[in-house]
């Protein structure tokens, strides 16, 4: 059994119940659908450039696709019915989504094993101990390397984006890659 | 050796492309979990046990709530858009040490936690927990409905910086925090001494300002309960055969919240906190995949969790067709109305099925008397631990 990198525990899932909706398609008449509105096609067109991104970036700082799709389903929930008092959508879900990753990571402990397993002189590939590495870096700091690495981010739209200082952005990412090299070392 | 930014890089990648995207604009244009967000919010607001100290509280975070509202209405962050709401009709907690206000430190000892003597109604002490961080002790306590994670009210110490600095500025009680609001959510961040303060969960702004205001420090024995903890104060409470693995679980125990934890002699698992009545007969579930074996295409999947006493055998039914039963056991001579347990399955994915989007790791949880008769089941639509 290959080990995986780590696990989040207490996942929620919306999986199953989605693919039975999908394969099995109500009977009968269908519910009166509302008319669409000028929200629905703004909020559909903001959904469609920003939702596939914010959940891949959510997944890499929770370590479950499950979890990432759930925060920022809730997030875009809240942003549609706020849709015309919220002048910043783009910001508003983006801080909503690293808000609700970083409350997922606080009250459920990523608990890394592949650097145990590595104690044990078990192998494991190089994605395996960057992904365990990462986990266990703070929050910021595993915000920051993701932004910086995966979406190639600067460090001024880094800071932005986690709505902080963005002298803070370079030794966090300094101090995060510091920590990986010794580890990895 | 390899170059550590390349690879960083491409390792992510491969890692975001295999991410599981869900597709949900149809559910959130029919307003799937509209109201989540909200639910703290609007429960009824009681007017008890109020002192001076909550009413001067109140007067100086309706001030402060002005102030704020005042300033971001010239500001463009997202931040502003949030509705002003009236200040808070606060009320002591039902725990009320003799605290020190935080407002008159410089400092946050080692020992020390943040307590509030200021709530808006709806909260009530749930636990306190301690996680241990190579730069200090990472402690948090909670507030929230009885036995729910859903919409919890934290207030945390920490030796790392805040994860997010934005927001607004706000001075109260001749301290600056740092205040943000997003979805539902208020968060008020602030430096003390070589620590950090964060308060957050779901309130609206002019509350949390309230909230702040009357922050105290409390030393650990003054706290309801001692904190949970994660480490070596936990206590084993089994040994359980997963998979053919001996598996030893345990316990630490708080005002009714428990953490849990499996280890084997290569890895542990836990961390997660649940509440457990024993009136519940089965508890919240700790799911989690623990490998995926890409040769035989089969995931190993584990569970553990509690059981009232009456319950002589849980059985789970895994998904893709796996069962597998253990007798909860407490062999720890604490905890005496409760029960303990954990299993584990090899189980086949199915075709098309992506390991990495597969976390509904049962269907059902069964619990039966010793007589054979079933008496509670879960399943994974119940509500979990962590939602």
């Amino acid at each position: 059994m290959d080990p995986t990198e780590y696990f989040v525990e207490g996942v929620m899932s919306r999986t199953e119940l989605v693919a039975v909706d999908e394969a099995q398609p109500m009977r009968g008449s269908d519910p009166p659908q509302r008319p669409r509105s000028r929200i629905d096609d703004e909020f559909t067109a903001f959904y469609r450039a920003e939702h596939d991104g914010q959940v891949r970036r959510a997944a890499l700082l929770v370590g479950s696709d499950e979890v990432a799709n759930d925060i920022v389903h809730d997030v875009l929930v809240e942003v549609l019915r706020r849709w015309d008092t919220i002048s910043h959508h783009g910001s508003y879900l983006n801080r909503g989504v690293l808000n609700g990753c970083l409350d997922r990571v606080r009250n459920d402990k990523v608990v890394a094993v592949a650097h145990r397993r590595l104690a044990a002189g078990e192998t494991s590939s190089t994605d395996d101990v960057l992904y365990d590495v990462i986990a266990r870096l703070p929050f910021n700091h595993r915000a920051a390397v993701v932004m910086r690495f995966y979406e190639r981010m600067t460090e001024q739209e880094i800071a932005e984006a986690l709505g902080c200082k963005p002298g803070s952005v370079g030794p966090w990412i300094h101090r995060a890659l510091t920590t990986m090299r010794k580890e990895l070392s | 050796m390899i170059n550590l930014d390349e690879e960083l890089s491409r390792s992510l990648e491969r890692r975001a492309d295999n991410v599981a995207v869900r597709d949900d604009l149809d559910d959130i244009l029919a307003g799937t979990n509209l109201v989540r967000f909200s639910d703290a919010n609007t429960k009824p607001r009681r007017r008890s046990q109020l002192v001076l100290v909550a009413a001067a509280s109140a007067l100086l975070a309706g001030m402060a709530g002005l102030m704020w509202v005042q300033n971001s209405r010239s500001e463009p962050a997202s931040t502003s858009q949030q509705p002003a709401v009236p200040p808070v009709d606060g009320s002591l907690p039902a725990f009320s040490p003799p605290a020190v206000l935080l407002s008159g430190n410089e400092a946050v000892a080692g020992d020390e936690w943040l307590w509030p003597t200021v709530l808006p109604d709806g909260f009530e002490f749930q636990y306190a927990d301690r996680n241990n961080n190579p730069s200090g002790d990472l402690k948090s306590v909670q507030f929230g409905s009885t036995g729910s994670l859903a919409g919890q009210l934290s207030f945390w110490i920490s030796p790392d910086t805040p994860s997010f600095e934005g927001g607004q500025s706000v001075e109260v009680a001749g301290r600056n925090w740092t205040i943000s609001t997003s979805a539902g959510q208020a968060r008020g961040t602030a430096a003390i001494g070589d620590r950090y303060v964060d308060v957050g969960g779901p309130v609206s702004q002019s509350d949390l300002l309230a909230v702040i205001d009357g922050l105290a420090l409390v030393s650990e024995d003054q706290l309801p309960s001692a904190p949970l903890s994660y480490d070596d104060a936990m206590t084993d409470v089994g040994e359980f055969d997963v998979n053919g693995e001996q598996v030893v679980m345990s316990v630490d125990e708080s005002n009714g919240w428990f953490c849990t934890e499996t280890r084997t002699d290569n890895e542990s698992g836990g961390g997660c906190v649940t509440y457990f009545d024993p009136a519940e007969t089965i508890s919240r579930y700790h799911g989690f995949s623990t490998g995926f074996d890409e040769t035989t295409s089969q995931l190993q999947m584990s569970t553990r969790g509690m059981a009232s006493t009456d319950v002589a055998r849980i059985e789970v039914e895994f998904i893709n067709g796996a069962t597998a039963s253990v007798v909860p056991r407490n062999t720890s001579g604490e905890f005496s109305d409760v029960r303990f347990w954990t299993v584990g399955a090899v189980v086949d994915l199915q075709p098309g099925q992506d390991p990495n989007g597969v976390n509904d790791v049962f269907i059902e949880i069964r619990a039966y008397a010793a007589d054979g008769t079933l008496i509670a089941t879960r399943t994974s639509d119940d509500d979990t631990v962590g939602q």
